[in-house]
């Protein structure tokens, strides 16, 4: 026994001095980290930060970890109106580039507790388009929509409220409208699906038909597909009305198209949302089953000038449009405008090289698609649809970093 | 709409050189040879020793006389689709041990390419000699799946003229972001000059389920399993086994089965070289044996 006391000395040293340094390296690593990121934002070391805040890679920290640390810090120092600035936009930096959303609303909801008392400056707007930008990106509807976007259909559990805290502040900014305007399309307006529209009389006609139906005890659908004017799905949610069969199931969701159709008309008016907003127009006439006003959005956009973003995505659907109306040289020619503005964009290679195939240009083809599989991958508007235009959230980092330098 | 312009990369292209069996055959441009991938079976095994004569074949009904015949002896280029998108989504690591386990399994004069499908298709190994493979990463995830988008890259691939593709896509089938819609994947398959076998893996829990607005998405079962026999061949559906090592086993006893199919070579006579023609292979005097090959190819 007496010979293995020494040992058992080296165990248990070495034993604490594991439990030390593990306990050290989980406790103070991660928090030496999240300092490091912070103190590189402060004095704009931004080159690397970005090496170390890669898009799609690992975050360089735990995000309970930063939410903590950037909490002591910013509750620190000399200027803390700054450094929560710094550390809310550090926050919503990380989510930006998260592979994964399911850690993001911890960095935005840290970042708006930091940003929740300063004045509604242009840095605090900015932030918000940051932040409500990154959400988008995710599909996160929840930081998004309006309570009166969500109305009682949707839990009110899941809403945060973002929306409603930034248009308080800034309810005149068309970046955020754009934003709240994108989340309510996405979440009501693109069902797929053939769609029919129907006039008044139609309407009418419809309503006389579930009304005798329903006299003579038979049940008779309103049809599905059917679009509507707004006048006319109001009428058809009259009291008179609602009960009958499937009408105020159809009639809501023209009226819903139309809201979406109004919020993008809104921003049109505005210089800086204007041709998103009327690419995403056309493409709800075309959900209302208006082809003509959607293809007169389309014609009027050719020439307007545009972000690539915008750009391909007008070339792309007009020439999904031309390709399906019996045109391949027509969508070939618009195909191949929208890759010059976003190049290598898989969609639009894709489409124009079964063009190419079908037209007997092989070689064109395999060219072209070998050069799209290749990092770096082109990032392809009409898969980001639901994000809208990557440049909004580019151009409320870049402002963050340009004022809190 | 397909247009009659693209054959089987052999049509246009011709084999010169016959270097029997055990060698690997060359070939020259400049007269319109066919090429086909037969497999003969007796019962469910191979039928090997077959030589040109035992074969006969219909191209629109025309009786064609085979000039070549090669037998496990045209060197493979191999394709692998993996499923990379959160409904089938695995690692790199587990990737790279796949493509690792395949290149291990072909010859030295094999290549391989490996192409990954998410929301964006990603050449993940280019193709090339498969001695050493070195798996790409995953350069921009999304979680959704481009599958159409995906087989028709491999498809659309460059094709040598000595040698011959196969290309294995394990799939769920489920896409929701590809710009190439069904039947236009089964016209780039009537005229590829691949053999696509798709192995229908089960999807996994949390995958996305939504389509991408305004791409065209679905997963049609019928149609895919068309565009598998266009090129000659077909879609197995895989057992929830596959997964884990499962999958890797399923191409390798593609790859084995490729290999013991009969390469058959003609020159058209006696049919008007445009448009479609449908291609029947048989073994002639023999009742009890089943050939499989592409139904037919487009002339231009």
């Amino acid at each position: 026994v007496r010979g293995r006391r020494p040992r058992l000395r080296i165990t248990l040293i070495v034993g604490v001095g594991t439990v030390f340094v593990t306990t050290a390296s989980l406790l103070g690593q991660p928090r030496d980290a999240a300092d490091d990121l912070l103190a590189l934002y402060e004095r704009g070391a931004y080159d690397t930060f970005d090496e170390r805040v890669r898009p799609f890679g690992a975050l360089p920290v735990n995000v309970n970890a930063f939410t903590r640390a950037a909490d002591r810090w910013s509750g620190s120092g000399a200027n803390r109106e700054r450094r929560r600035l710094i550390a809310a936009a550090a926050a919503v930096e990380l989510a930006a580039v998260l592979r994964d959303w399911d850690r993001g609303p911890v960095l935005l909801d840290a970042g708006r507790n930091w940003v929740k008392s300063s004045d509604d400056s242009e840095t605090v707007r900015q932030w918000y388009r940051a932040a409500l930008g990154a959400a988008l990106r995710h599909g996160d509807a929840n930081a998004l929509l309006t309570s009166e976007d969500v109305g009682q259909t949707y839990g009110s559990d899941a809403y945060r409220g973002y929306s409603n805290e930034s248009l308080r502040r800034f309810g005149d900014d068309p970046v955020l409208l754009l934003y709240r305007a994108i989340a309510f399309e996405m979440h009501w307006g693109v069902a797929a699906g053939p769609v029919e529209w129907l006039d008044r009389d139609a309407v009418e006609r419809q309503l006389q038909l579930i009304r005798r139906a329903a006299e003579q005890q038979q049940l008779r659908r309103f049809p599905p597909a059917a679009r509507m004017d707004a006048p006319s799905a109001v009428r058809l949610l009259g009291r008179d009305v609602v009960d009958l069969s499937n009408v105020s199931v159809v009639a809501e969701i023209s009226l819903r198209l139309w809201r979406v159709a109004s919020m993008f008309e809104e921003l049109q008016r505005n210089p800086v949302t204007a041709s998103e907003a009327s690419v995403r127009l056309a493409l709800t006439y075309d959900r209302l089953a208006r082809p003509d006003w959607a293809a007169r959005e389309f014609e009027r956009m050719r020439d307007v000038p545009a972000s690539p973003f915008v750009t391909y995505l007008v070339h792309f659907l007009r020439g999904r449009h031309f390709a399906s109306a019996g045109r391949p040289q027509v969508a070939e020619v618009e195909y191949a405008s929208a890759l010059r503005a976003v190049p290598g964009a898989q969609s639009a290679v894709f489409a124009l090289a079964s063009l190419l195939f079908d037209s007997g240009r092989r070689a064109e083809a395999e060219r072209l698609v070998a050069g799209a599989l290749r990092t770096p991958l082109a990032e392809d508007p009409i898969k980001d649809y639901g994000a809208g235009d990557p440049s909004h959230l580019r151009d409320a980092l870049a402002q963050l970093r340009r004022r809190l330098r | 709409v397909t247009r009659p312009v693209h054959v089987v990369l052999a049509v246009l292209l011709a084999w010169v050189g016959v270097h029997g069996q055990g060698r690997e055959p060359t070939f020259r441009s400049g007269v319109r040879v066919v090429t086909i991938s037969a497999w003969v079976e007796r019962g469910r095994r191979p039928l090997s020793g077959l030589t040109a004569d035992d074969f006969m074949v219909l191209d629109n009904g025309v009786p064609q006389a085979v000039t070549q015949l090669a037998y496990e002896t045209v060197p493979l280029d191999l394709t692998v689709i993996v499923d990379a998108s959160q409904s089938t989504a695995r690692g790199h690591d587990a990737i790279q041990r796949d493509a690792n386990r395949i290149a291990a399994f072909l010859r030295p004069s094999e290549r391989l390419r490996l192409l990954a499908i998410d929301t964006y298709v990603q050449e993940l190994v280019p193709m090339g000699a498969a001695q050493s493979v070195t798996v790409r990463p995953l350069a921009m995830t999304g979680g959704f799946s481009a599958v159409h988008d995906a087989i028709a890259a491999a498809l659309l691939g460059p094709a040598d003229p000595e040698r011959r593709r196969l290309v294995v896509a394990l799939t769920d089938l489920s896409d929701n972001a590809s710009a190439t819609s069904p039947a236009q994947l089964v016209s780039i398959a009537r005229a590829s000059d691949s053999v696509l076998m798709v192995v229908q893996v089960p999807s996994r829990s949390g995958g996305r389920t939504a389509k991408l607005p305004y791409l065209i998405g679905g997963s049609a079962i019928g149609w895919m399993t068309d565009t598998a026999r266009m090129t000659g061949g077909e879609l197995i559906r895989a057992s929830g086994t596959l997964f884990g090592n499962g999958h890797v086993d399923a191409v390798e006893r593609l790859i084995e089965m490729f290999r013991q199919s009969y390469v058959l070579r003609y020159t058209p006579t006696g049919v008007q070289p445009e448009g479609w023609h449908g291609i029947e292979v048989s073994v002639k005097g023999e009742r009890d044996v089943s050939v499989r090959a592409r139904p037919g190819y487009f002339g231009g």
